[in-house]
This record gives C-alpha cells, sequence and structure tokens, in this order.
C-alpha cells in the first residue's frame, strides 16, 4: 500500500489524560479515491490501560476510525492526512508487513456478528492458534493447549471439543466468545470492539459484555468500544468520544461528558438515547452526506443553538474544562 | 470426522437415488423414441407390403403391447444388453465400450485444458476485479460463449492445419500409419504413454489438440466467471476482514478465500463435465472425432434408436457420477454441507 502524501505527524489535541498514552489519533483524514472525506479531522486518544468509548450515530465515521487505525480501510478508501500513534510509532504510512506484525498482537478487534466474522470452514480453535502462531511461532500443540485454555477462560464450556467445532455450530453469544478469544490469544494491549453486542439478546448482551470486561481487566489492555448505546458506553467505559459526521465533537470523562455535555450534541443524544420518563426526544435532520460541502461548526445545520459565527466558522477542539475537551462556540 | 458409517449410509442412499433417475431416464427415453414414429415404416419405406411390415414388427418385438416392450427393454438393460443396431448389427453395448474412451479423452482433456485457463485467471481476475487480466479474460470468456463450438473448431482447423501447418486434418485420433497401443484405458494418451509408444503419445496428442482446445475455450468459460464472482465475493466477506485483521499473511488470507469459492466451482465443473460427455456431438462431428456422440448422431440419421436410447442413458449415468463426486467433495470441503447431508 502507498501513501502518496506522507501524513504530517501531529500530536493530539487530547493531551494531559492521566496514564501513558496508548493510542492517539490526530487530524486523521480519510478519503475515497473520487475525494469524498469520510473523516474530517478525527482525534482520538486512549491511554494505556483506559476505556475509551465512541459513540455517535450511524455513518458518524465510529467504525472508519477504527478500520484506519488498524490500517485495513475498504477498497479506494485511504487516509490522506494526520496521524495515528500506537505508543511512540506512527502507525500511518507503515508497510503492510510492519501492521501486519501489528494487528492481532498490538491491537486486535472484535466486530459486531462474530459467526460471520470467522472462516466457517475451519475448527474455531484452529482459526484461534493460527493468530496464535503467526505472531509467536509457539509451537502447535502450545498455541492449542493456549486457545483451549483460553476459551474455557472465556465461558465456553467443554472449550478442549468445542475447539474442534465450526462457526456454525456456535450460537451469537457463544461465537462472539470464540472472537473475543481469536483477539486476546496474543495479550494485545489495545482490544477494539465494533458494535460487540448489536443483534444479540438483551441477557446474552449483557455476559458477552461482561466476558470483555473482565478479560481487558485482567490483561490490563485498553478498550475502545464502538457503539451507538449509552447506556453501554456508561457502563463499560470510563472516558467518551462523542463523534458526528467524521469529527470528534466531545470528549472526556464519561460521567462528566454524559453528565454536564459541552457540546448541544452531546446533550442532544443524552436525551435521545437516555430519554426521562414520558418523552420522546429525537433531533432533528439528519447527518450530513459524505461530500457536502462544510462551513462552520457541522453540527449547525440542526444545532438549536446555532448563531451566524456557528454556520461560519469552525470551532477548534479545546479543553474548556480540564480534561474534557469540546468543538462548540457556545462554550 | 464422521464414522464410515455415515457415509455407507450417505453413499448407498445416493446410489439409490441414482438408479431411480436412471430409470426415469429410461422410461423418458423409450417413450420419446416410440413417440417419434413407427420405426418400421421408417425402415422398410413406403412401398413394403403389410407382410412385410407385420414380420418386421414381429421380429423387433413392436406387436407386443407397449408395456411388455418396456419391460423387456428394461429387463435387457439390467442384465448389460443395451440391443442391437440394426444398421451395424454390432451389440449396443460393445459399441459405446469401443466409443466412450475417445468422448472420455476428449472431454477430460478439455476440461483439463478449461480448469488450466479458467480457475487461475478467475482468482488473479478477482484480486483485481477490472484491472488489466480481468478484462482480458473477460473478453475471452465473451468470445467462447458467444462462438459456436462447430465454429470454434473449424476457426482452429483453418488457423493451425490449413494455414500454419502444425496439427492434422481433423480425422480421428492418430497418423495412420501410426498403429495404436495396446489398449488398457482406451484412452490413447495414456495407453501410448503406458506402452511407452512415443510416436502414438505424440501422434495422440497432435489429434486430440485442437479439439480439446475447442471444448476448454467454448464449454469452460462459466467456470471462469464463477471462480471470478465468488472470489471477489469471498475477498470481500467478513472472515476475510477478520483474517486480516488479526495479522494473518495475505497467502493465508488468500487461501480462505479460495477454499470458500471452491465448492461452487467444483459443482460448476461436474456441471460442465457432464455437459461435456453429451454435448461433444458437434465438436465430434467436426474433427470425426469416434467418440458416442458421433455414434448417436449417425445412428439418429439413420434412424437406428437403440444406439441412441444406449448414448443417452450412457451419458446420464456418467452425469449422475460425475454429480455425486462433486457432492463428495463438496462435504469433504465444507463442514456444512456434509451436516446438511445427515
Amino acid at each position: 500500500m502507498t501513501t502518496e502524501t506522507t501524513p504530517r505527524e501531529r500530536r493530539t489535541a487530547l493531551r494531559g489524560l492521566p496514564g501513558e498514552p496508548l493510542l492517539e489519533v490526530a487530524g486523521l483524514e480519510v478519503a475515497t479515491a473520487a475525494g469524498v472525506k469520510l473523516l474530517h479531522g478525527m482525534e482520538l486518544a486512549v491511554p494505556a490501560g483506559a476505556r475509551v468509548g465512541i459513540v455517535g450515530e450511524s455513518g458518524s465515521g465510529k467504525s472508519m476510525t477504527a478500520a484506519a487505525v488498524l490500517g485495513l480501510l475498504p477498497d479506494g478508501v485511504r487516509a490522506t492526512a494526520g496521524s495515528v500513534r500506537l505508543r511512540d510509532r506512527e502507525l500511518s504510512g507503515l508497510p503492510e508487513r510492519e501492521l501486519r506484525a501489528i494487528r492481532g498482537r498490538e491491537i486486535s478487534i472484535v466486530y459486531q456478528n462474530a459467526v460471520t466474522s470467522l472462516n466457517p470452514l475451519m475448527p474455531v480453535g484452529e482459526q484461534i492458534a493460527r493468530v496464535c502462531r503467526t505472531h509467536t511461532g509457539v509451537s502447535k500443540e502450545a498455541a492449542r493447549e493456549r486457545t483451549v485454555e483460553l476459551l474455557d477462560r472465556l465461558g465456553i464450556a467443554d472449550a478442549r471439543s468445542r475447539a474442534n467445532d465450526y462457526p456454525h455450530h456456535f450460537s451469537g453469544g457463544m461465537a462472539q466468545r470464540v472472537a473475543i478469544a481469536m483477539a486476546l490469544i496474543c495479550d494485545p494491549a489495545l482490544l477494539i470492539a465494533d458494535e460487540p453486542t448489536t443483534g444479540l439478546d438483551a441477557t446474552i448482551q449483557a455476559q458477552v459484555l461482561d466476558v470483555i470486561d473482565g478479560s481487558v481487566r485482567e490483561r490490563e489492555a485498553a478498550l475502545l468500544l464502538i457503539s451507538h448505546d449509552l447506556g453501554v458506553i456508561r457502563a463499560m467505559c470510563d472516558h467518551v468520544a462523542v463523534v458526528y459526521a467524521g469529527e470528534l465533537l466531545e470528549f472526556g470523562a464519561t460521567e462528566e461528558v454524559l453528565g454536564n455535555p459541552l457540546s448541544p450534541y452531546t446533550a442532544g443524544l443524552v436525551r435521545c438515547l437516555e430519554p426521562a420518563d414520558g418523552e420522546i426526544a429525537y433531533i432533528p435532520g439528519r447527518i450530513p452526506a459524505p461530500g457536502t460541502p462544510r462551513r462552520g461548526c457541522v453540527f449547525a445545520p440542526r444545532c438549536e443553538q446555532a448563531t451566524d459565527s456557528c454556520r461560519t466558522r469552525q470551532p477548534e477542539l479545546s479543553e474548556l474544562r480540564p480534561h474534557h475537551w469540546a468543538s462548540c462556540h457556545h462554550q | 470426522m464422521r464414522s464410515s458409517s455415515f457415509w455407507l449410509v450417505y453413499l448407498g442412499r445416493r446410489v439409490a437415488a441414482a438408479l431411480l433417475a436412471l430409470f426415469g431416464v429410461a422410461l423418458l427415453v423409450f417413450v420419446v423414441t416410440r413417440l417419434l414414429g413407427d420405426p418400421v415404416n421408417l425402415i422398410l419405406g413406403a412401398r413394403a407390403t403389410p407382410e412385410q411390415i407385420a414380420a418386421l414388427r414381429r421380429e423387433l418385438g413392436y406387436d407386443k403391447p407397449i408395456v411388455e416392450q418396456f419391460l423387456t427393454y428394461i429387463g435387457n438393460l439390467l442384465q448389460g444388453d443395451l440391443g442391437v443396431s440394426r444398421y451395424t448389427q454390432l451389440p449396443v453395448t460393445e459399441e459405446l465400450a469401443n466409443r466412450l474412451p475417445a468422448t472420455l479423452e476428449l472431454a477430460l482433456a478439455g476440461l483439463f485444458l478449461g480448469l488450466l485457463w479458467t480457475v487461475p485467471l478467475g482468482v488473479i481476475a478477482a484480486t483485481r476485479p477490472g484491472g488489466w487480466v480481468d478484462r482480458v479474460s473477460q473478453a475471452i470468456v465473451e468470445f467462447g460463449v458467444a462462438i459456436p463450438s462447430f465454429f470454434c473448431g473449424l476457426l482452429l482447423v483453418l488457423l493451425f492445419t490449413y494455414l500454419l501447418g502444425i496439427t492434422p486434418p481433423p480425422v480421428g485420433r492418430l497418423d495412420i500409419g501410426t498403429a495404436a497401443p495396446a489398449r488398457v484405458t482406451g484412452l490413447l494418451t495414456v495407453d501410448s504413454l503406458l506402452a511407452g509408444d512415443l510416436r502414438a503419445f505424440g501422434s495422440s496428442l497432435k489429434y486430440l489438440a485442437l479439439p480439446a482446445i475447442t471444448l476448454a475455450l467454448t464449454s469452460c468459460p462459466p467456470i471462469l466467471q464463477l471462480t471470478r464472482n465468488t472470489m471477489i465475493g469471498a475477498l470481500r466477506s467478513n472472515y476475510v476482514r477478520g483474517a486480516r485483521s488479526f495479522g494473518l499473511p495475505e497467502r493465508t488470507v488468500r487461501w480462505y478465500a479460495l477454499k470458500n469459492s471452491l465448492v461452487p466451482v467444483f459443482t460448476m465443473t461436474a456441471m460442465t463435465f457432464g455437459f461435456l460427455i453429451g454435448g461433444t456431438v458437434l465438436v465430434e462431428t467436426v474433427f470425426s472425432w469416434p467418440g458416442i456422440g458421433l455414434y448417436a448422431v449417425q445412428s439418429m440419421q439413420r434412424f437406428d434408436y437403440e444406439p441412441v436410447l444406449g448414448v443417452v442413458l450412457l451419458a446420464s449415468a456418467i452425469y449422475i457420477l460425475v454429480y455425486l463426486i462433486a457432492d463428495l467433495v463438496s462435504m469433504a470441503i465444507d463442514p456444512r454441507v456434509r451436516e446438511g447431508a445427515s
């Protein structure tokens, strides 16, 4: 993969968080071959061992950000500017070979609908062991032992024989555990979970989240949880990033951001997703389609508080309260 | 893996179903040939006397009720007796045994060449849809699909035999001066190698080349299309994205995708082979290839029904057998197919 423009290395605005910086995304721009921008200077910070949630409507760029972090953008889409740093290492522009060594080893991902993200023709244990062997070079037997052990810890009964089963033998919740095992087999420093429980029954959802919670804690790994469910984010994450139309609108400690939102968009989301009794709230309008020309604040067209300056001047992402960033003219 | 009894039960069921299908084919072909018109009149012509007609009808068994005729036919069939060709006066079974290897050799060679160009091109085209490999292979596919096989054969003969003089004229399987190798399989290329007769091998290859290329070009393009399309789908699938996001090497990722594309490709290959067995008629005619297709056409022209029935039954049996093999291969590859079968 070649990048024609060398991404400008730049540190994220989200500095000074407690803990060692692990993942930092700064000014990340992603565009299609036709030049339609999908991410507009995305910012994100995940300190080591932290749990950061990304929340936003469909099409806000949540999954695109995760894909860009892994260097796995869809065909024809590429990063055109900005930086993705893992510890001290710049990832954007790294050759595919070096990225491959990071994927599954240092950064892993669990997708929505695990059954389809596993190879249908291979027993699951073999798939997990293969990831382990690709990155660590341990023996076949050792990889297999480690796989069975991990499956067992993640709550798969009779793990040794279930390792021989094929993905379609697993229920949604169990398949998600298998996918989590695959993601954690090499003890990555960062686990990305992209809507890991969407489409599962509520009780199963809670179990799967519990498994993610426990195993991340056990390994002191960081978690980047993508969800449109504020309840899940509240329960799982110490920090939250509110994204909208390919931009970060607000970032900070979860309770702080959701309790005292600085951006009217966050306030609207909280009202919609966690409505008070008897209230059905919604944010009028819709997220701008990719390629829509931008001027001023990207949320202004839907914002009740929008003024002339909102419509003409783009607000900067700044630390408006301690460890609480937002890009909004009203604060 | 499952126990051998599972496979035995499965095979038993499939063989029973195959026999039932063959019975259906026999019934259908019998009825159709009887409905085509009374062969007795066709054989004897318009000026035959009633006595002559009655005599021949008795001789052929046509004076008996149709059900009885059918039962006699099936009874003979079960004993491997397909009747006697009225034209050559030879048993149909014997003629088929003599001619089937020629058709098999041609069909196998055509399929082999076909797979050789379609599957790799399909896979390469799928990794870069719209790239130059994709565009070139699409052009060949369009040519192969659009052009009738006999015309393609004639074009090849014109080019390679009459203009370039590389290949022999399209008559038969061997040079006239070359003795056929001792018969083991009936496939001349194989038998000549077994006999260590390189001269006969070269000669048989020369004769086999053009008709086989014709089949590879005109019958196999669907395999390329299917390989390309299923492979494109597989490469865009969630499990390929998943494999990539765990840092598996691209080689492994492609192999995952290819293995997942194999089941439909195998099925299509089996269909193509079945089609080749029954459908080489035109190519056999162009190249005077002494196979069962040519036999069927010649017999049809002489209103000699026994051989036609025999050819149809044989082609059906091969078709069913090849399908069974394709199903077994699919089951070996895909656990979901395996479980669906039990």
